[in-house]
């Protein structure tokens, strides 16, 4: 029987690429018994929804560029049209 | 110079691109790499590539998606650049990346993960709270394992893709998110769903 450490890390890698029809099956008798791994699958799935959410957005906040950075880009920015480039 | 000659030059001056999309720009990266003087340099050097590279805007896409690319990546190669520094340090980096454990001797549990179902996930996602917990909870990963997860969901690069931007194996890959995820998971149960703190080592 596939230890609750070894099925935590197909639930991860079921994430990221595709598990073996072996692998597969193994963690699916192991679910099939256990709570708390079933409740990790449900942590990892909202997980892995959250983060493709927050790759989607520029963090929604009021961070705006800070006087001195605007300045200091607008400087450097100057400089480069002035050289044509 | 003809009205034809001044069209370019009009057309893209990066001192407008600065002022039109600047703190959007800065608050994409600020939501990547954390650091305000990070995100700042991210921002010039997007503008100062886009300028070097304007002949290769087409038209077809708008300016502010075409900055946002560019500036993707710059921060890929950011962590590329990081993270293959980092590898050289990797016995004690790999030590304390690996240093959350959960499991006890026979591979179980320590702890039950928490039941996170009490929520609605749509509702939690909408709400700036959520986001900050997020955030703090990622800034609390080992240097390497937040690049590597970070990178992971920029623009849903597939695995593959960031074996290949990092020079890792899938494997080695595979291990750090599977990592980075029993990590936030933890510090999103006790953070933000409630659970109480759990004993041992802290994640």
């Amino acid at each position: 029987m596939l230890s609750c450490r070894r099925a935590s890390e197909r639930l991860s890698r079921a994430l990221d690429g595709k598990l073996a029809p072996g692998e597969r099956l193994g963690l699916w008798a192991h679910l099939l018994l256990c709570g708390p791994c079933c409740r990790y699958r449900k942590q990892l799935r909202m997980l892995h929804e959250a983060s493709m959410h927050n790759a989607d957005r520029a963090a929604n906040t009021d961070d705006r560029l800070s006087e001195s950075a605007r300045g200091r880009i607008a400087g450097i920015l100057e400089q480069h049209l002035a050289d044509g480039g | 110079m003809t009205q034809q000659e001044m069209k370019p030059l009009a057309a893209f001056d990066p001192r407008t691109w600065l002022e039109r999309h600047g703190d959007y720009l800065y608050r994409f990266a600020l939501g990547r790499v954390r650091t305000t003087s990070v995100a700042e340099d991210l921002v010039q050097e997007t503008l100062l590539a886009a300028w070097q590279g304007r002949d290769g805007f087409s038209g077809s896409s708008t300016e502010r998606s075409w900055l946002t690319a560019i500036l993707k990546r710059k921060i890929v190669d950011l962590f590329r650049k990081r993270v293959r520094e980092q590898a050289t340090l990797s016995p004690a980096g790999d030590a304390e990346e690996g240093a959350y454990d959960p499991f006890d001797r026979g591979s179980h549990w320590k702890k039950t993960p928490s039941d996170w179902g009490h929520g609605n996930p749509a509702e939690d996602m909408n709400r700036a709270e959520f986001w900050a917990t997020m955030h703090a909870c990622l800034d609390k990963l080992p240097p390497r394992l937040q690049d590597v997860f970070v990178l992971r969901y920029l623009d849903e690069q597939s695995a593959a893709e960031v074996c290949k931007d990092l020079g890792l194996t899938p494997t080695n890959l595979w291990v750090m998110l599977h990592r980075a995820r029993l990590r936030m998971s933890c510090c999103l149960s006790e953070n933000w769903f409630g659970a109480t703190k759990r004993e041992g080592p802290s994640c």
